[in-house]
C-alpha cells in the first residue's frame, strides 16, 4: 500500500519527538548526575538537565555516535557555563546567595570548603580545560573517551587536563597562602 | 597527597541522593512532554510542505547542476588551516538572545595576539602584548583607561576561546548538503559539536571561512562574519591615549 507523502512526513516528525522523550527517559538520570557532580545543587542541576533535552528538541544534532557521551559532554559544558555566570553575578553582587549547594549545611566543613573551592576555581578556567578536567576527574572518563566526545586528540585532552590541574594547584596555593 | 588530590578525593565520587535524581527525572519528563505537546499542530503540514519543496528543489538542482562548472569542495582541514595561519583576522560578531540582538562587536586580531575590539558604538578595547598594556576607551565620555597586560586575566574570560577550539578540533565535521552564497561567494557548510555547543561554519571553495554561528543551546547564539589577511595599520593596535581623552583609573 502506498502511504501518502504528508503522512510519511508527519510520522517522521513524530518519531523525532518520540526519540527525545525516549532519550530523556533513558539518559535523564545520567545527565542530572553529570550536572550535579559539577554544581552540587539540586535546582541548578535540574536547570541544566532540562536545558540539555529542550535543546535536543529545538536543535537535533546529526550523527551522534554515543548518546551518553554526547549528553554528558553537553551537561558538563552547560554546568561550567552556569558556574561562570554565577561567578560574574557574585562579582557584581558579593552578597548574592541564591541556590546554595546541597552539601553546605550538613556536610563536614572540609568537604564543603573543598567543593566551594573547586567550583569557584573551575569557573575561572578556560572552558575546554575545565570540561576535560571535570570529565576526567569527576566523571571518571578516559582521555580517549573525552577526546571522542569533545572532538580532540587524546594527547590534547591530556595537555588540557594537565594545564587545568596546574592552574587549579596554583589557585589553591594562592588561596592557602592568604 | 597534595591539596588538589585531597580536594578531588573529597568532592569526586559523590553522587546525588536517589530521591533528588527521581524528582528531577519526573520534572524533566513533564517538561519534555509539555514542550513536545506545545510543538505546533501545523508541524506535519509544514513538514509536508518542506518534503514537497525539498523534492522540487532536488529536481531543480538536478537540472541546474548540469549547467554549473564543477567546483571543488574544500576539506574542513583547509578551513582550520586559515584559522591557524592567518596574519590578520577581522570579524563582526552579533550576539542574540531568542533572536533579539544583544550586542554587536567588530574585532581585529593580529598573529602576535594583539586585539582591537569595538563593542557597540561606544567602547573600544585594545590588547597589545608587545606594549604590555590594555587600553579601554569610552567614546561618549572621552574617557581612556590604561591597565597593565595580564595574560592570566585576559585568558580567564577569553572571548577568543572559540578560535582555539576550532584550531585544535579533531572530531567529525559534518558537511552540510547545501551550499549558500555569502558575499557573492559560493559557500560550503560544516556542522560540528565543540564542548557541547553547536558550531555551523561556512567557507568558500578555497576553504576560506566566511561565516559562523555558535549555538550553546541557552537561548544565546552568536553570528560571525570573517575577513582574513586584510591590511591593518599598526596604529589600530596602539595603546597610546588618543588626543582629547582624559585618563581614568583602572580597576583591579
Amino acid at each position: 500500500m502506498r502511504i501518502p507523502i504528508p503522512e510519511i512526513a508527519a510520522s517522521m516528525t513524530a518519531a523525532a519527538g518520540e526519540d527525545v522523550a525516549a532519550l530523556a527517559r533513558q539518559y535523564g538520570p545520567t545527565v542530572f548526575r553529570a550536572a550535579w557532580r559539577v554544581l552540587g545543587a539540586r535546582a541548578a542541576s535540574e536547570d541544566v538537565q532540562q536545558q540539555v533535552f529542550l535543546r535536543l528538541i529545538e536543535s537535533p544534532p546529526a550523527g551522534v555516535a554515543s548518546w551518553p557521551a554526547y549528553l554528558t559532554t553537553m551537561a558538563t559544558r552547560l554546568a561550567i557555563d552556569y558556574l561562570r555566570r554565577q561567578r560574574r553575578l557574585r562579582l557584581l553582587a558579593p552578597l548574592w546567595k541564591a541556590d546554595e549547594p546541597d552539601d553546605s549545611p550538613a556536610e563536614d566543613a572540609e568537604r564543603a570548603e573543598a567543593a566551594r573551592f573547586l567550583r569557584a576555581a573551575l569557573a575561572r578556567l578556560n572552558t575546554r580545560d575545565a570540561s576535560c578536567f571535570v570529565m576526567r576527574h569527576l566523571h571518571g572518563l578516559t582521555p580517549a573517551a573525552i577526546g571522542a566526545a569533545l572532538g580532540l586528540s587524546e594527547n590534547h585532552v591530556s595537555v588540557s587536563v594537565h594545564r587545568a590541574r596546574k592552574a587549579l594547584e596554583a589557585m589553591q596555593a594562592k588561596e592557602q597562602s592568604r | 597527597m597534595n591539596s588538589l588530590d585531597r580536594t578531588l578525593e573529597l568532592v569526586g565520587g559523590r553522587e546525588p541522593d536517589a530521591v533528588l535524581v527521581g524528582n528531577a527525572q519526573r520534572e524533566l519528563e513533564a517538561v519534555v512532554a509539555a514542550k513536545l505537546a506545545a510543538q505546533p499542530a501545523r508541524r506535519p503540514a509544514r513538514a509536508a510542505r518542506g518534503w514537497l519543496a525539498a523534492a522540487a528543489s532536488a529536481a531543480v538542482a538536478a537540472v541546474a547542476i548540469l549547467w554549473l562548472p564543477l567546483g571543488t569542495t574544500p576539506a574542513f582541514a583547509d578551513v582550520q588551516k586559515h584559522f591557524r595561519d592567518f596574519k590578520t583576522l577581522r570579524f563582526a560578531v552579533e550576539q542574540r538572545m531568542n533572536g533579539k540582538s544583544l550586542m554587536t562587536a567588530r574585532v581585529s586580531v593580529l598573529r602576535d595576539g594583539s586585539v582591537r575590539a569595538e563593542v557597540g558604538e561606544d567602547v573600544v578595547v585594545i590588547v597589545n602584548p608587545a606594549e604590555q598594556r590594555v587600553l579601554s576607551l569610552v567614546k561618549s565620555a572621552r574617557l581612556a583607561v590604561v591597565a597593565p597586560f595580564d595574560e592570566t586575566k585576559v585568558k580567564e574570560d577569553d572571548a577568543l576561546e572559540w578560535l582555539d577550539d576550532i584550531r585544535v578540533f579533531q572530531g567529525a565535521a559534518t558537511a552540510l548538503p547545501d551550499t549558500r552564497i555569502i558575499d557573492g561567494q559560493k559557500a560550503h557548510g560544516w556542522e560540528l559539536t565543540i564542548n557541547g555547543g553547536k558550531v555551523v561554519l561556512w567557507a568558500n571553495d578555497e576553504g576560506l571561512p566566511l561565516q559562523m554561528k555558535l549555538d550553546h543551546g541557552v537561548a544565546i547564539d552568536m553570528d560571525f562574519r570573517f575577513e582574513f589577511d586584510i591590511a591593518m595599520p599598526a596604529d589600530l593596535f596602539s595603546t597610546r591615549i588618543p588626543e582629547g581623552y582624559s585618563q581614568g583609573e583602572a580597576e583591579d
